[in-house]
């Protein structure tokens, strides 16, 4: 049985809390009421940025680190773990919160919706991992097939075109070029594995960590000083990579110890198991409270509304979250019991149906 | 006497004729009915150097003097194109501000058809050493199930045109020139059966047929350009296997950077 990895878990638990965080900002950075507060908004919120690429470092770590699965069996196990998930909330979300979000509910409307992956904008992530999880067996592959000199080589190529990405953005924004095959959030999912596979020493990992303490401090300087003047600073940019490295590698490395520690394990793996649902989850309860919370206009309106819809929304997330596990669990516990019931059920009702 | 006619630059020679026609049709002409559909099922000749000179790269990667020479030919063509291009529109001065205008036209969006391949070159060159490594690591299983990964990413795709609908996925590493040199690099590697040998040549003459097809009376035949389009993918794939009759790459001269740089040059002119 494999050992499991709380550090990892800290991270996810980090990460979620992140995205949850920074959409609560973005729904109520409007409110601030001088400049001293809005200053401080953006700087927390350029901070809760890292939440993506945490997100997508994570997921490549693991996608990618995967051994000996068939193609076939890759996909099927995503499909079930992750997207079938997410089919069931968001068919759910939009039963009831439709009205909400998008006007009066109809069937017609979910499969347009469905079809062009409208069914609420925070859902973008897990379209893009899509992307990235259908490479992965194949990049998974091909980082096997490379040696140390050539996967630190695949990594300075990652980091060239992430510069010549920024620099290029900064001198005149227009889309990437089509034919760079590791660009956008490709990047980061990459990243996490090929820094571990490499296999970076001590003293090169607190390097890193300091470029991206480094990283912080200019990015936020950017965002307050020279707004708009860098259009790739939330996305694939230099100083936002090493920030998501530095968190990473803070997370990953620094909370090693903590692997193996029974105390500490089990609330860790109890709370990462709920973020996935949280993430599903979250996007709803923003909507609905946005119109709910009162707006009140005195100093510090905004960071009171954002603190208090944090918590309100984390707390809704996880309760939804905890009873769809709980629920899920129970289900599949029953499938397995009694799988061999349902079988002769099911074929029993087929048989009828066809009249036999 | 054999060896020298094996050195001799007849496909790149080729290759170069057939896109200088497309380009001047594409350039010159206003077609519709027929020659359009004629320009349209072109469309895959400029992919033709882009896999002839990803596979000649892919081929050298382990001969590094002669891999970075090649690459970095493509480099000194591109950065000549820049400038020459550059100096045509503002003129030449010896300064700062035409240095800092020239770094600027490297990474301005290419304009020309040529230009684009160009900096898809230098691409290829820089991930060369990566890309190469894969087929060589893969069982003939693992190959078969790349390739259905790949055909059925750009089937998918090809549905989402056709479908009118649009699953946002992005970030696909093969959703690129890649995606046809690593689809091309599977197709000559698997061992393949007369069955399916059989069926694949079907497949090609259908592609070619259905194309065309599409083309002639698909009201939006526009999007057929998208090179990503399935059918077109098989349809270049397929005649660029016929061109070079599964020839390597690496036993003729290379003189495609030349060529390309008269291209670029050419196509401005237009």
């Amino acid at each position: 049985m494999k050992k499991y990895l709380t550090n990892y878990g800290i991270l996810r638990i980090a990460a979620c809390l992140l995205v949850i965080l920074h959409h609560c900002i973005n729904y109520n950075s409007a409110f601030s009421s001088n400049e001293t507060e809005t200053a401080f908004v953006l700087v927390i919120d350029n901070l809760c940025m890292v939440c993506n690429g945490l997100f997508f470092m994570m997921s490549g770590r693991f996608a990618l680190a995967e051994e000996n699965s068939g193609f076939g069996e890759y996909y099927l196990k995503k499909l079930k773990a992750i997207y079938l998930p997410m089919l069931f909330v968001q068919t759910l979300g939009y039963l009831l919160f439709s009205k909400l979000l998008f006007g009066e509910p109809s069937v017609h409307d979910y499969f347009t919706r469905l079809l062009h992956s409208d069914l609420g904008a925070w859902y973008w992530f897990m379209y893009v991992l899509l992307g990235c999880y259908l490479s992965a067996p194949i990049i998974s592959r091909l980082i096997k097939s490379l040696s140390t000199t050539r996967k630190k080589y695949l990594l300075l190529l990652l980091i060239l075109f992430t510069c010549a990405n920024s620099f290029r953005e900064c001198l005149q924004p227009y889309l990437y070029h089509p034919e760079i095959p590791f660009m956008g959030y490709m990047v980061y999912f990459l990243l996490g594995y090929l820094w571990e596979q490499v296999g970076f020493s001590e003293r090169q990992e607190i390097a890193a960590l300091v470029c991206g303490l480094i990283a912080s401090v200019i990015s936020c300087c950017e965002m307050l000083l020279w707004p708009g003047a860098n259009p790739s600073i939330f996305g694939l940019c230099p100083t936002r990579v090493l920030m998501c490295l530095g968190i990473y590698l803070l997370l990953t490395k620094g909370l090693q110890r903590l692997n193996g520690r029974d105390r500490i394990v089990r609330p860790v793996q109890m709370a990462a198991s709920l973020t996935y649902f949280m993430y599903l989850w979250h996007g709803y309860y923003l909507e609905w409270l946005q119109g709910l919370l009162p707006v009140i206009a005195r100093p510090g309106a905004a960071i009171v509304r954002i603190v208090e819809m944090f918590l309100l929304v984390l707390l809704l997330s996880a309760g939804t979250a905890l009873l769809m596990k709980t629920v899920l669990n129970k289900l599949t516990l029953f499938y397995k019991s009694n799988r061999e019931k349902i079988a002769k059920v099911a074929s029993r009702g087929f048989a009828k149906g066809k009249g036999v | 006497m054999r060896s020298q006619i094996g050195k001799m630059p007849l496909i790149q020679i080729g290759i170069m004729v057939l896109w200088c026609g497309y380009l001047y049709l594409q350039k010159t002409s206003d077609v519709s009915g027929y020659g359009k559909v004629a320009i349209g099922m072109a469309g895959c000749i400029p992919v033709f150097v882009l896999l002839y000179y990803g596979n000649f790269f892919f081929q050298i990667c382990d001969q590094k003097r002669s891999f970075l020479i090649h690459g970095c030919i493509c480099l000194i063509a591109l950065l000549l194109v820049r400038a020459i291009l550059l100096i045509s529109q503002i003129g030449f001065s010896v300064s700062l501000g035409f240095l800092k205008d020239y770094v600027k036209s490297l990474f301005q969006h290419p304009q020309s058809a040529g230009l684009s391949a160009l900096y898809s070159l230098c691409v290829i060159f820089l991930f060369a050493p990566v890309f190469s490594r894969l087929i060589p690591h893969l069982s003939d299983r693992e190959k078969r199930a790349v390739l259905c990964v790949l055909g059925g990413y750009f089937l998918f795709f090809t549905a989402e045109i056709f479908g009118g609908f649009a699953i946002k996925m992005s970030d696909v590493f093969f959703h690129n020139i890649f995606g046809y040199l690593l689809g091309y690099q599977l197709f000559v590697s698997i061992q393949w059966t007369d069955l399916e040998k059989r069926i694949l040549a079907v497949g090609f003459l259908l592609s070619v047929f259905l194309t065309f097809l599409f083309l002639r009376f698909y009201p939006s035949a526009d999007q057929m350009n998208d090179m990503y389009f399935i059918f077109r993918m098989l349809m270049t794939l397929g005649c660029y296997h016929l061109l070079t009759l599964g020839r390597s790459e690496r036993r003729e001269i290379n003189i495609l950077p030349v060529m390309f740089l008269a291209v670029c040059l050419w196509e401005w002119q237009l």
